[in-house]
């Protein structure tokens, strides 16, 4: 190499690092630094107003959370509870309705965009909505309940709002998994297909051998991102009532609930870090396994 | 870039122009953006932010501004602005504001027993009262510290400082179909039996569905309010006395816990009562099918309104809520009185300003005029002006009801916002009927005792 291509090279890997020192400043700023702030919070005792005068209390706040009252653990499985019965609700309503619409070439388009219509919508608005549509005396659900003879669905009630709650999301994000299958659908090679039908395969044993081996992939992505979000899900547990019923670990008080909780109304800032702090662990132990399983 | 940069036969004066380039484009970037900082227009009047919870408060907040900037704005170069963020996760935001030592807004509303808690970040007003050209109406005439209830002081004041102006009441009333109960109820045990004639489960004839509604929301303060009102009246404390211990677990708290566990057990109020906050307790009543219900006292204003409330306007009554008979007949009632109060923002560079703007707001026109937009303020004047009584019949009432006398407001300290978190929580888990009226007040109890424990209380 001559000492001209050397010296270039030393000024383009030089350049290459100082380009992308911005981008790295604010992940910094914006991502490692309040993470460490929230391993540091957890071991203090801090509220709103002694925010900036913290008392180390060593590992009381983990000791609260995990094992007396164990708030954490109940909450997880909650959460957990959510997350296996919306994900696999949506990955199979979502699976459906792509293989439903996928042969309807020419009103596709059309179907697509209304059956994504629930997506477009707010959470923390369809939680408001929820409210509304299950009150016991102005609502339309309990209306209607009551019109066929039927004891309506309530809110203060663990099955049921456990239920109204996965309901809801189940409404609003099978759109997702549908359009995620929906575009592997289409991007699957006709000539496969083509071929099986010709060999005599029905529609059963095509889907069962070729399309689902295809879509592999597709759904395990669909999972994974469904999963993620599902585990954070917020708002509309916490609109329609607040995490109850029961608490502070209702009966769909998920772990994103439990944090904020913690936090604001019992100010225990501290409490709430460690919760993250061994969310954080749990799900980097979890994850790696979930790719590994899907194939991922 | 990097392609082009790697090249082979790209020349040192090709390095120099693309990174001069880079660095002549920020430098140039970089000085706009200073400028664009630095640069002030320059100014002729302060601009103070008050922020307000959106709501009848905040409304009313807005157009007694509003009538400040076209009286006042110029004679006296402030010019407010009010800023109303919803309800729902209000404090979570004042709460941000605060810890991030954000000089705006100048003024913000909290409640009062928020006092403690957000003392470090409002700034002491003692001083400033001694001012005469701050506390005083933008003509001159001073003001009178006295004109402000001692109480609603004392709920503001923090360690001998007072945070925070009270400006308006927050009270827990009953609110009754008088058309189906012609009085007042009186006590708690008579609301339950009133409650049951009137739920149709029970008494088929009953005009509505349920006898009686509360608010029962599981991060709801008016769930914790309402009950201490029955609470106190049984003869409950939030302490034992002379010490800061929690004194929940008493029979006092029992008795309590029994009738908010009967409401409930025996269906009288509606099933997700524990979802609910004043909104939905409000809405029952307008639907017609509530005969009872503890709520907020600004309520009933909506109650009363042909427009709103089509189906019962003409038919509802208010009174301060039911009490416990004591030995010599006399009824104890012992309502709920808690206060929007305003206070302003230690990190504020316009405190001067802003105390001129609250001084007006609650002592001087600005009270009057919030008074007759519907408010009930802290300041005694109204109460006692007869023109004010035979004209705003919400003043009347408050005088009617004894509110003020019989009124009782929360000890201030400043883990009372999460005392009261633990209350609202385990309320809500009693209506819920997760626990007995029995593990109701021990959990009340270990809850409350571990957080004093925790703060150094005791």
């Amino acid at each position: 190499m001559t000492s001209a291509r050397k010296r270039r090279l030393s000024i383009y890997l030089k350049l290459k690092y100082l380009l992308v020192l911005p981008v790295i400043a604010v992940l910094l700023i914006f991502s490692l630094y309040p993470f460490l702030s929230q391993i540091y919070l957890s071991f203090y005792s801090v509220s709103i107003r002694t925010y900036w005068e913290p008392t180390f209390v060593g590992f009381d706040n983990y000791m609260s959370q995990l094992v007396n009252p164990g708030y954490f653990w109940r909450s997880l499985g909650i959460t957990i509870l959510f997350v296996v019965i919306v994900v696999l609700s949506e990955l199979l309503l979502g699976l459906g309705l792509a293989l439903l619409i996928h042969p309807l070439s020419r009103v596709t388009k059309i179907i697509t965009s209304l059956v994504v219509m629930p997506m477009f919508v707010a959470p923390v608005f369809v939680g408001a909505l929820g409210r509304l549509a299950f009150h016991s005396i102005v609502g339309i659900v309990p209306y209607y309940f009551n019109f066929i003879g039927i004891s309506p669905p309530s809110l203060t009630r663990f099955f049921d709002a456990f239920a109204i709650v996965c309901a809801l999301d189940i409404w609003q994000w099978t759109p997702f998994i549908f359009l995620i299958v929906h575009a592997g659908l289409m991007s699957l090679p006709q000539e496969i297909t083509d071929a099986a039908k010709v060999d005599g395969a029905g529609g059963w044993n095509q889907f069962r051998h070729i399309t689902l081996p295809l879509l592999r992939t597709v759904l395990g992505v669909a999972i994974i991102f469904r999963t993620m979000d599902a585990f954070r899900t917020f708002d509309i547990p916490y609109v329609l009532n607040q995490g109850g019923p029961g608490s502070p670990v209702g009966g769909t008080t998920t772990i994103s609930i439990l944090i904020y909780t913690m936090m604001l109304h019992y100010q225990k800032i501290g409490d709430a870090s460690a919760i993250v702090v061994v969310l954080l662990i749990f799900l980097n132990l979890m994850i790696p396994r979930i790719t590994k399983y899907l194939g991922i | 870039m990097v392609a082009y940069l790697s090249q082979e036969k790209v020349s040192r004066r090709g390095y120099i122009k693309y990174v001069g380039g880079i660095v002549v484009v920020a430098v140039v970037a970089g000085a706009a953006y200073y400028g664009w900082q630095t640069y002030q227009a320059p100014k002729k009047e302060v601009e103070i932010e008050q922020q307000w919870i959106s709501g009848p408060e905040g409304d009313n907040a807005d157009k007694t501004a509003k009538l400040w900037n076209e009286k006042y704005a110029e004679k006296t170069g402030i010019r407010v602005k009010t800023t109303a963020l919803a309800f729902e996760g209000y404090f979570d935001k004042v709460s941000a504001q605060t810890v991030s030592d954000n000089p705006k807004p100048d003024l913000f509303e909290i409640w009062s027993y928020n006092t403690g808690q957000y003392a470090p970040y409002m700034e002491p007003m003692n001083e400033y009262f001694k001012d005469t050209k701050l506390f005083s109406s933008p003509d001159g005439e001073p003001y009178n510290f006295n004109d402000m209830d001692p109480a609603c002081i004392e709920a503001g004041t923090y360690k001998g400082k007072i945070y925070n102006l009270w400006d308006s009441n927050i009270h827990i009333v009953q609110m009754y179909r008088k058309d189906i109960i012609p009085t007042p109820v009186e006590t708690w045990e008579e609301m339950l039996d009133l409650a049951r004639q009137n739920t149709r489960s029970l008494n088929p004839n009953s005009k509505t569905k349920y006898g009686m509604c509360i608010p029962g929301r599981a991060d709801y303060g008016y769930t914790w309010k309402a009950f201490c009102g029955c609470y106190w009246s049984y003869g409950g404390q939030y302490f034992k006395p002379g010490t800061f211990e929690p004194d929940f677990n008493s029979e006092a708290g029992l008795k309590a816990a029994r009738i908010w566990y009967a409401a409930a057990k025996e269906n009288l109020i509606p099933p997700d009562v524990p979802s609910w906050g004043f909104l939905e307790v409000m809405a029952a009543q307008q639907s017609g099918e509530v005969a009872f219900a503890l709520n907020w006292q600004p309520v009933f204003v909506t109650l009363m309104d042909q427009k709103q409330s089509p189906i019962v306007y003409d038919k509802m009554a208010m009174d301060s809520p039911p009490g416990v008979k004591q030995p010599d007949g006399s009824i104890k009632r012992a309502p709920y009185r808690g206060g929007n109060v305003v206070g302003i923002n230690i990190r504020s560079e316009n405190k001067n300003e802003a105390f001129k703007y609250l001084a007006w707001h609650m002592f001087g026109e600005g009270m009057w005029n919030a008074v007759a937009l519907g408010g009930n303020p802290g300041n005694l004047r109204p109460y006692l002006d007869p023109e004010a009584l035979s004209k705003y019949p919400w003043i009347a009432d408050q005088v009617r009801m004894q509110l003020h006398k019989n009124g009782r407001a929360e000890p201030a300290y400043p883990e009372l916002p999460v005392i009261q978190a633990v209350g609202f929580r385990n309320v809500h888990s009693l209506l819920t009927l997760q626990v007995t009226p029995e593990e109701f007040v021990e959990n009340l109890q270990k809850e409350a005792t571990d957080v004093l424990k925790k703060a150094g209380y005791f």
